[in-house]
């Protein structure tokens, strides 16, 4: 019967080629017993379909024959694949991300946001294609990476993680000079800004009049992540996190001052990284050029400090993630100890 | 007072635990019934008559698991009406359906010590 026929058709197509055949020939038998066991040698259409209904919806029927189940990446593999996931991700998006600020830093360009950003999300799609497929291979190979030793011993098991604790000295200290130096810097707002009225002083910096703004929120978030550490009292994931991102803000805020502080040189005819002797003198423009140069100097380390700091919260999170089991039975399975 | 019908929650909980209850007793019930080659329809029959009901959904994958994991032997044969696979326990499932029927006495005199003063 021609509804049968479609019904094994449909049940085909989610089977192992392999098998295909062989197990429609015997779900074939079996449909055909059964309408016969049923005294009916010529079944209408309705008995047909009530026997198919009991046999049940073709996925399901094909899928039965998966006792393991069909995946993608299973769930042996997940817990490694995510973990893989993470790294890769957070070395190429973390990666374009500080290189793409440096080298803006560095460049004399005007601040294209858009196209960085773009640059770093073209990236993420790719990188997890390639690892989801990477795995997919691995499942569709079988591969079950080992995620136990055969001789558990517990004493072997790593020791608990605790929360790194802070330093509450260090913090409110910190608290003090950010506060103290967003006041001075809101107060120096107030009354004018950097641009001395009447005249050229040392202290005239259009770029740091221009950011103000960038640069007081992101002292303002500095300032407010001290104070939720001073009140939790050590170390965790998501302060970690948060402090990470703050970074990445305080990053882009340098490296547009640095930027701005190169054109602003270039404009007046200074080139180059270093202030030479020659370029000084003692009028108030040579003063503010010292100044400028001064500033540029500071950002730059600051910037070049902000970066190892990152570096180093995105490795103690890496770390404080891998300080547990799975890491080290990852660890295992890789070096296949 | 607590309404004794149950929800269609907790209907779709019990037939899940049922199902998986069912799960390993059926190879145990299958096994013991495969002393001789039979066709699926024919197991299906016997073990419905012995009040077993199994649904074909679910006893062909479930062949075919066992003989993959080599405790059944099977073999088309042609010479009725239509052709049948037929499908015989072996020595490893000889072997293995001892065990399981070791396992299941003693679980359920276990069980039914602990099943004892429930209603």
């Amino acid at each position: 019967m021609e509804l049968i026929e479609r019904y094994l058709q449909e049940i085909g197509r989610y089977l192992p080629t392999n098998k295909r055949a062989d197990i429609l020939s015997e779900l074939r038998s079996s449909l055909d017993d059964t309408l016969e066991a049923r005294n009916n040698t010529s079944p209408t259409e309705d008995e047909v379909v009530q026997v198919l209904k009991e046999m049940g919806a073709p996925r399901k029927v094909a899928a039965s024959y998966y006792p393991e189940g069909q995946y993608l990446i299973g769930p042996e593999l997940y817990p490694f694949f995510q973990f893989v996931l993470t790294i890769v991700l957070l070395a190429s998006t973390g990666g374009r991300l500080i290189a793409g600020i440096a080298s803006f830093a560095l460049s004399q360009e005007a601040f294209d946001f858009v196209n960085q950003l773009w640059q770093i999300l073209d990236g993420i799609l790719p990188t997890i294609g390639s690892v989801v497929l990477i795995f997919a291979v691995l499942q569709r190979l079988n591969v079950h990476p080992e995620f136990e030793k055969k001789d558990f011993d517990p004493r072997t098991l790593p020791p608990l993680h605790k929360d790194q604790p802070i330093s509450r000295a260090e913090k409110i200290f910190s608290v003090i000079v950010g506060t103290l130096f967003l006041a001075f810097l809101s107060q120096v707002a107030v009354n004018g800004g950097f641009t001395a009225k009447g005249g050229i002083t040392p202290f005239t910096n259009p770029v740091l009049d221009h950011y103000f703004p960038w640069i007081a929120l992101s002292l303002a978030i500095g300032i407010l992540l001290d104070v939720v550490l001073l009140w939790r009292g050590h170390w965790e994931m998501s302060t970690r996190i948060a402090r990470i991102a703050a970074n990445i803000f305080s990053l882009i805020v340098l490296a547009l001052l640095t930027q701005g502080h190169t054109v602003w040189l270039n404009q007046i005819g200074v080139h180059g990284l270093v202030f030479t002797p020659e370029q000084f003198s003692p009028s108030p423009s040579g003063l503010q050029i010292l100044g400028m140069v001064s500033f540029r100097l500071a950002f730059y380390v600051a910037f070049v400090v902000t970066t190892i700091e990152t570096f180093a919260m995105i490795v103690r999170l890496i770390r404080g993630r891998g300080n547990n089991q799975f890491l080290r039975i990852s660890g295992m399975a890789l070096t296949g100890k | 007072m607590q309404s004794m019908v149950k929800t269609e929650g907790q209907v779709t909980i019990t037939e899940n635990v049922i199902q998986e209850l069912r799960r390993g007793i059926l190879i145990l019930a299958i096994l013991s019934q495969l002393n001789e080659e039979k066709y699926g329809y024919a197991l299906i029959s016997q073990l419905g008559e012995l009040g077993l009901e199994i649904d074909q959904g679910t006893l062909y994958p479930l062949l075919r698991r066992l003989e993959s994991q080599g405790l059944l032997d099977s073999n088309w044969n042609v010479e009725g009406s239509r052709p049948r696979r037929y499908y015989v326990i072996n020595i490893a499932g000889s072997a293995i359906l001892k065990d399981l029927a070791r396992e299941w006495r003693s679980l359920t005199q276990v069980i039914e010590k602990l099943l004892a003063n429930t209603k």
